[in-house]
């Protein structure tokens, strides 16, 4: 089971496999390479026994252990001389990290000592109450603050915030992609209907020029007309309509076909 | 009450209850004297007398009217006697504890207290109590409703802290932050003085 393995022995094989590169041996290898002398066993005890006590007190505060005052007394003083020893940064740098993870550990045991068994949000809960009962707080009704600016509706030829003016291709994609939000009354609509026939009918147009005549709206009402029957159309090319004079369907106009026109004339209706 | 009196109550008790967002992005807290004398058409002994009045109106209620300064205006606003529940969350009011803490001691070696938030990842961050990023986002909310002014790295009581908590109540959680950080000596300070 794996849960019988014992626990030490699996920190202790992590710890050194991520730091394979950086051991004191690969160092104490590296030291003899390049000063061509071999270093005394007092050097090399001293700078393994430095990086055993580290990765000691690093492993623990990793796993949120804490050691008693006496065996971190013991540590200390088993190292406290090692500095005489010390010759080239990489070990005066492991010294280094020996007394902080050591302070770090007086930190955690005093923290624990003061109060047991209270994990960080009982704390955190502990001292607000300390803070929340002292205070008087403000009162405010409205709960909205006015932090939004006032929505100012961006003018026709700019809407897009922009610190330099359009360019032409700026107004052309303007112009292509707006759309016009047109509102038609219902009451107005069978007039509009009649009148639309009106214009139409009988007439053979380029959708380029039924585009460019009517707008948004009315070729919405178009739509309509074609498909109930009001207003027979036919192509007569492809890219020519043909509006029957009169009303009765023929045979050859239920030949559907679709054409998506753009509307170019932009006149707006007003609103009512 | 007259009912034209009651009516200029509630509104003035509206218009001491809001708050607003200043051109630096500050919280403002209740409404300047002399938007109020703008507002009512009155002289400054009349604001007074009416205020007095809604003085006596609102301390039933466990309310008290504030007047604080701040840059050259006189503001109003409205303070609750007692402690009620906030918008603040726990987290929230330990941070600010944390800061009123390190601020008190700041204040008494500098005129103007301010800390670094380094001094308060000392306290909270190195000690497992927050993650950084748990800090960083208290003291961002904490900056927004107006407790306290972050620049650069640098924090200052917002005006809210000190309507809050008076210089009783800052003196008291700075002793109680002491019990309760045993063994963490908050850090001095350093006021720039070493640039």
């Amino acid at each position: 089971m794996s849960d019988d393995k014992p626990p030490k022995s699996r920190k202790t094989r992590r710890v050194n496999a991520s730091d394979a590169s950086d051991t004191p041996h690969n160092h104490l290898e590296d030291k003899k390479n390049q000063s061509g002398q071999t270093p005394t066993i007092l050097t090399k005890g001293v700078v393994v026994t430095l990086w055993n006590l580290t990765k000691k007190y690093e492993v623990a505060l990793k796993e949120r252990e804490v050691f008693a005052v006496k065996e971190s007394e013991v540590d200390r003083e088993e190292v406290a001389d090692a500095y005489h020893f010390l010759e080239t940064p990489w070990e005066r740098v492991l010294d280094g990290r020996f007394y902080k993870t050591l302070a770090m550990m007086q930190h955690r045991r005093d923290a624990v000592t003061v109060t047991p068994d209270t994990t960080p949000e009982e704390w955190t809960a502990l001292f607000a109450a300390e803070v929340k009962r002292r205070a008087t707080p403000l009162v405010f009704l409205t709960s909205q603050e006015a932090t939004v600016p006032t929505l100012v509706l961006p003018q026709e030829e700019t809407p897009i915030a922009s610190s330099t003016p359009p360019t032409a291709d700026d107004r052309a994609a303007i112009a292509r992609y707006q759309v016009a939000f047109e509102q038609v009354p219902i009451g107005k609509l069978d007039d509009l209907r009649t009148r639309l026939i009106a214009r139409l009918r009988g007439k053979q147009l380029s959708l380029a020029e039924l585009s460019a005549s009517l707008t948004n709206w009315e070729l919405d009402l178009l739509s309509q007309l074609i498909r109930d029957g009001d207003l027979p159309a036919v192509f007569v090319d492809r890219t020519t309509i043909a509006f029957r004079p009169s009303k009765r369907a023929s045979q050859e106009d239920i030949a559907f076909a679709a054409a998506a026109l753009e509307v170019k004339n932009r006149e707006k209706v007003q609103k009512t | 009450m007259e009912l034209e009196q009651r009516h200029l109550f509630g509104q003035l008790f509206a218009a001491l209850t809001a708050r607003h967002r200043d051109d630096d992005g500050h919280l403002r807290i209740g409404v300047t004297k002399q938007d109020l004398l703008d507002a009512l058409h009155t002289t400054p002994s009349g604001l007074a007398q009416l205020l007095d009045l809604l003085r006596q109106q609102v301390t039933p209620l466990g309310l008290e009217l504030v007047e604080y300064r701040l840059g050259r205006e006189t503001h109003y606003c409205l303070r609750t006697l007692y402690g009620v529940p906030s918008e603040l969350a726990d987290p929230e009011y330990a941070v600010l504890g944390i800061i009123i803490a390190s601020m008190e001691a700041a204040a008494a070696r500098h005129r103007t207290p301010k800390i670094q938030s380094k001094d308060l990842e000392a306290v909270l961050v190195a000690r497992g109590r927050l993650s950084s990023y748990q800090l960083d986002k208290i003291l961002h909310r904490l900056a927004d409703l107006g407790y306290i002014i972050r620049a650069a790295n640098w924090i200052t009581y917002g005006a809210r802290t000190e309507l809050e908590f008076d210089e009783e109540r800052r003196t008291a959680i700075a002793n109680a932050a002491a019990v309760y950080l045993a063994g963490t000596a908050i850090p001095p300070p350093d006021n720039g003085e070493s640039k």
